[in-house]
């Protein structure tokens, strides 16, 4: 036996020997002691720091509520709105203010005709209301709009709505001015350069044809037809208003009526505007 | 992620250190009985051991995170022992021998587990060899019981134990070598009829 198995068989035999342990309650203080220092200090850094995620989620929920309370309701769709009326509501003013100018040379004058303030009211109360149904018809045919149409329509509409207040601007002139043996035959003399004798006023097919010759088919669009129909009933209640105020016979009883009516289109064409 | 018992004493420490309070468990199961004996055979009171194990067991736990597995866990563990136990000379003034009629030797001696055979002759004799090794063994100069105890309790190799102990690998070496024939001198032909008796003994 050589000395290093003697060494083992020593270390053997006093491992053999030696088996004495801890006890048992030192074994489990220190476990605790370990399982204390270990497992305490993330809890008590979780207890201490629990908040933070919540507040982190509070702050967000309070910044998004606030932005959105900031932002305007529809950004958008107002915008598109906006862009396709703006034209045709300046053309619009500017044909109300060319119709008021005629209303008030309208208005003006003669005694002898005193229906005619109480007629002509009716198309500026028309007028102004026009908007609301353009914009729901802009609203509602926006994507229509600008696929059918170029994107000058509108300014197209626009000019020749102008043209048109302007050339009817003396023909109103002329209506509010009643001749003095042959009150029919006045208005139908000229009217827009169109020889009266063809215009049967109180037929919508006449009228009808006065607008094709206007806007001949060829060059005709969707958002100039709509024009069209929108002013040519105006223009009818016109003429109407002019022949049964020349060819009323008591004016008077009228009066009243029209003008509460034209009030009350004012007061609504107001709020349109 | 393995089992503790698989795991090494390193990454057992690394999993204590991260916050795994079973991976201590499975350390401390591993070398609580090393550590306690080293310190027992050392100071000679049982008492005095048991604080002194708890010391180092607690320097440990307050220690995890600056671990780091430069070298065997083994050996980090008992140089905080070898720390304490110095610290408790230089506390005490002096070091304790132990004696046959010491009590806590008495009662390491009583901790012996006793052979499986009911023989009284047998156990008797068994327990007597026991004495003896443990009287071999503290009757041995402290740097060569400590190189001894190191490497039987710690499983500690020469070069570790050098690092510990801040003395060169041959020194060492001779002091094992001192230590180990003393005993055998001590025990004679004993050595064999001990080593059979505690093998029969522990079944």
């Amino acid at each position: 036996m050589n000395e290093i198995e003697r060494d083992r068989e020593v270390g053997t035999a006093w491992r053999a020997a030696s088996r004495e342990e801890p006890p048992p309650a030192l074994d489990a203080a220190i476990r605790a002691e370990a399982r204390r220092a270990v497992g305490a200090a993330p809890g008590r850094e979780r207890s201490k720091h629990w908040w933070y995620p919540l507040a982190a989620a509070a702050t967000v929920a309070v910044l998004a509520v606030s932005i959105v309370q900031l932002m305007p309701p529809e950004q958008v769709a107002p915008t598109v709105v906006a862009e396709q009326s703006a034209v045709p509501r300046a053309a619009q003013n500017e044909v109300a203010r060319q119709s008021a100018g005629a209303d008030a040379r309208l208005a003006a004058p003669p005694p002898a005709a005193p229906a005619a303030p109480s007629a002509t009211p009716t198309p500026r109360a028309k007028m102004p209301s026009a908007p609301p149904r353009d914009q729901g018809v802009a609203g509602g045919a926006i994507e229509r709009e600008r696929a059918a149409a170029p994107a000058q329509a509108p300014e197209a509409l626009a000019k020749k709505q102008l043209a048109e207040a302007k050339e009817e601007a003396p023909a109103r002139a002329k209506l509010a001015q009643p001749p003095p043996e042959k009150p029919d035959a006045a208005p139908a003399a000229t009217f827009g350069g169109i020889s009266a004798p063809s215009l049967p006023r109180s037929e919508p097919a006449a009228t009808s044809t006065l607008m094709k010759r206007r806007n001949p088919p060829p060059t005709r669009q969707p958002a100039p037809q709509r024009c069209k129909l929108r002013v040519a009933p105006s223009e009818r209640r016109k003429w109407k208003a002019g022949s049964r105020q020349r060819q009323s016979r008591t004016p008077t009883k009228r009066k009243p009526r029209t003008s509460a009516r034209s009030a009350s289109r004012t007061g609504s064409s107001g709020s349109g505007i | 992620m393995p089992a503790p018992a698989t795991q090494s004493d390193e990454d057992l420490m690394l999993a204590y250190a991260s916050g795994d309070a079973a991976a201590f468990d499975a350390l401390y199961a591993r070398h609580k009985g090393g550590v306690y004996r080293y310190l027992l055979r050392q100071c000679r009171q049982a008492g005095v051991a048991a604080d002194l194990f708890q010391d180092v067991w607690m320097n440990l736990i307050r220690a995890r995170s600056s671990y780091a597995p430069t070298a065997k866990f083994t050996t980090w563990l008992y140089r905080l022992a070898h720390n304490r136990l110095i610290d408790h000379y230089r506390a005490s003034g002096h070091l304790t021998l132990v004696s046959a009629d010491d009590e806590a030797h008495q009662d390491a001696v009583a901790a012996i587990p006793a052979a499986r055979s009911d023989e009284p002759q047998s156990r008797a004799e068994n327990r007597e060899l026991s004495e003896r090794l443990r009287a071999a063994l503290a009757a041995l100069p402290p740097a060569q019981r400590e190189a001894f105890l190191l490497q039987q309790e710690g499983g500690l190799s020469l070069a570790e134990i050098a690092e510990l102990t801040d003395v060169g690998t041959e020194t060492v070496k001779s002091r094992l070598r001192y230590a180990v024939g003393k005993l055998r001198a001590e025990l004679g032909g004993q050595l064999r009829d001990l080593d059979d008796g505690l093998r029969e003994g522990l079944g």
